[in-house]
């Protein structure tokens, strides 16, 4: 594997939240829905139909490639790009060719020595989606196929990437980010599962030292001969993508050092045998004819409208991980709050209400511990309980100050995301309050030493373990409301004083 | 830059992507009519347009969006109307047509 370097771009498919198709009004919300019944001239291509550009898209577009960092076009309009398909009415798709709305940008993943890399990106363009078809066979045997026209000029974004990736653990992490920050933006809800987000890795394998990175092109060293490129689509969860990449890198090594002919290709992944399977060759580019669709007059983007579309960003979850781990909160805390924009809101109120460092990490314990289980359980949210961010605080100030202990804090809180309260009477409510009064400890602390002289005995004899016995009495006379750090040092005071004595 | 050979290889690569078939002797006899109507359009190529700016569209519009507001669609009846054959709702195309021919 070693002689080989691996060099992988993704393609990227996204569906933005949109009520509308891209060229027409129809219903964009196709998912689940009685077949063609969300169609019209437009997008069944009928003759005369002429297509209108849906505004929020653009718009979207705009939020997305500057989230990215990308340089958004002055100028930019739609091109036919033309072949024949069924789930394809016009017999072109609507596309952009030369003037796509969004150039550059990029996003930073870890390589293998975690370094910090930026990966770039080469375009962000808007074009509508095709017909979903179905096979079917009939009862002699011979295929068919069904095709819903719901689907047909939805709108989709295409996003590549440069092919500057090195393995399927910097592509997942690519997608990865790209889906987050997408559902961060509301710009896609980014659903693989549903197909809103659509992964296809390009890669290749080199023999080390015949290749350079020029010009957004791979390009051999003198006269070296390059292996081409392999496609993978199908790839049905993020999970995939590295496991394709991976799975493919390995079989290309293989057929390389054989010394097979690897020919550019389309694969499939089939996920449920961990493998990629032949679908067709592609040697020859497509001859697309494209050019500029007449019927769609150009767009141009102001400066003003960018900076509208800025103001519209939220905090995006790089700037929020890096606030988050400078307030000493571990990696792997920080990504799990994040992965939910709604969370992190919450998250930041919650950093808000908090006076000390301390109590921040103290939150994130909650959240990711009691809070959690109570999330996974109710199938709710932190954001759609009762607890408010302040009140969390609250509760983590009053395990602070002694008002209650760290046992405690868990039922207040369970009992504060039920029901919309005041941390303080719950205390009083359920009697958690912490006794640290050292005379009432000592009341009981003598009961218990009283009534369990076997105990004590052992103690006497050697056996010092059995404090924590004694210690559990005390507790339990309480009701689980003395501080047990307190309990422990008088007990172990008098239990030593008593040896003293009798010893 | 108008073209003034037109091979039997140039045609059959055309046919393909228009999708029309064509006979041996249609194939024949297209190269020379094709060139005579490639010459006359040539003419064109006598004009000066170094400094003319590429024209993608005459009508004048520019920045025509629609708001994102959903507008009726046709019954799925309306929709199927012209298919030739239909099956619970979808159009039928005899083949095995997996989704998206293309990249």
């Amino acid at each position: 594997m070693d002689k080989y370097d691996l060099i992988v771009a993704l393609e990227i498919h996204v569906e933005p939240k949109t009520n509308t198709k891209m060229f027409c009004r129809c219903s964009a919300d196709f998912w689940e829905k009685e077949p063609n019944t969300l169609t019209c001239p437009v997008c069944l291509g009928l003759p005369g139909a002429l297509p209108v550009a849906n505004k929020k898209a653009v718009e979207l577009a705009i939020k997305t490639g500057l989230a990215l960092h990308s340089n958004i076009a002055k100028e930019t309009k739609f091109d036919r790009k033309h072949y024949f398909y069924p789930d394809l009415p016009k017999g072109y798709q609507i596309s952009q060719y030369d003037e796509p709305i969004c150039t550059g940008g990029y996003i930073e993943v870890k390589d293998a020595e975690g370094n910090v890399k930026k990966v770039a990106i080469t375009r962000l363009h808007m074009e509508e989606d095709v017909a979903k078809s179905m096979h079917r066979v009939e009862a002699d045997g011979s295929e068919y196929t069904l095709i819903d026209y719901n689907k047909s000029s939805v709108p989709l974004f295409e996003l590549v990437t440069e092919p500057v990736m090195a393995s399927g653990e910097e592509a997942w992490q690519f997608a990865k980010k790209f889906q987050q920050i997408l559902q961060y933006l509301d710009v896609s809800d980014a659903a693989i599962e549903k197909g809103q987000m659509r992964c296809e890795p390009n890669l290749s394998i080199q023999k080390k030292g015949s290749w350079e990175y020029k010009n957004g092109q791979i390009l051999p060293i003198g006269d070296a001969k390059l292996y081409p490129k392999i496609e993978i689509k199908n790839i049905a969860s993020l999970s995939f993508v590295k496991k394709a990449v991976e799975y493919e890198h390995k079989r290309l090594v293989e057929l390389a050092e054989r010394g097979e002919e690897i020919r550019q290709q389309t694969r499939g992944y089939n996920a449920e045998k961990g493998i990629t399977e032949f679908q067709r060759y592609k040697e020859s580019a497509q001859d697309y004819r494209y050019f500029p669709d007449p019927d769609l007059p150009p767009i141009n983007i102001s400066d003003e409208e960018i900076a509208e579309m800025e103001k519209t960003i939220p905090e995006l979850p790089e700037v929020r991980l890096q606030k988050y781990t400078e307030s000493g909160i571990a990696d792997t805390d920080a990504l799990i709050i994040l992965d939910d924009i709604k969370k992190a809101d919450y998250f930041d109120k919650v950093i808000a209400a908090a006076s000390e460092k301390d109590q921040i990490l103290e939150a994130v314990k909650y959240l990711n511990g009691t809070i959690a289980s109570w999330s996974n359980k109710e199938k709710r949210a932190v954001y759609e309980s009762e607890l408010g961010p302040e009140e969390l605080i609250e509760v983590v100030k009053l395990v602070e100050s002694g008002e209650i202990s760290k046992n405690s804090a868990p039922k207040v809180i369970e009992e504060l995301l039920a029901k919309k309260g005041n941390p303080t009477e719950i205390i009083e409510k359920l009697g958690l309050k912490q006794v640290s009064d050292s005379g009432e400890i000592e009341k009981w602390v003598d009961e218990a030493l009283a009534e369990n002289s076997d105990i004590v005995q052992k103690y006497l004899d050697g056996k010092e373990s059995v404090t924590g016995a004694l210690v559990g009495q005390v507790m339990a006379k309480s009701r689980g409301s003395a501080d047990p750090k307190k309990v422990n040092e008088l007990m172990v005071a008098k239990l030593s004083e008593h040896k003293k004595k009798n010893g | 830059m108008a073209k003034t050979k037109v091979t039997k290889e140039d045609i059959e690569h055309v046919s393909e992507l228009i999708m029309v078939k064509l006979t041996d002797e249609e194939k024949a006899k297209l190269p020379s009519q094709l060139v005579s109507v490639l010459e006359y359009v040539g003419v064109i190529d006598e004009i000066d347009t170094k400094d003319t700016k590429e024209t993608h569209h005459v009508t004048g519009l520019q920045d025509v969006l629609d708001e994102d507001v959903v507008r009726p669609s046709l019954t799925q009846q309306e929709s199927l109307s012209n298919a030739i054959e239909t099956e619970d709702g979808y159009v039928k195309v005899k083949g095995k047509l997996s989704a998206g021919a293309d990249a």
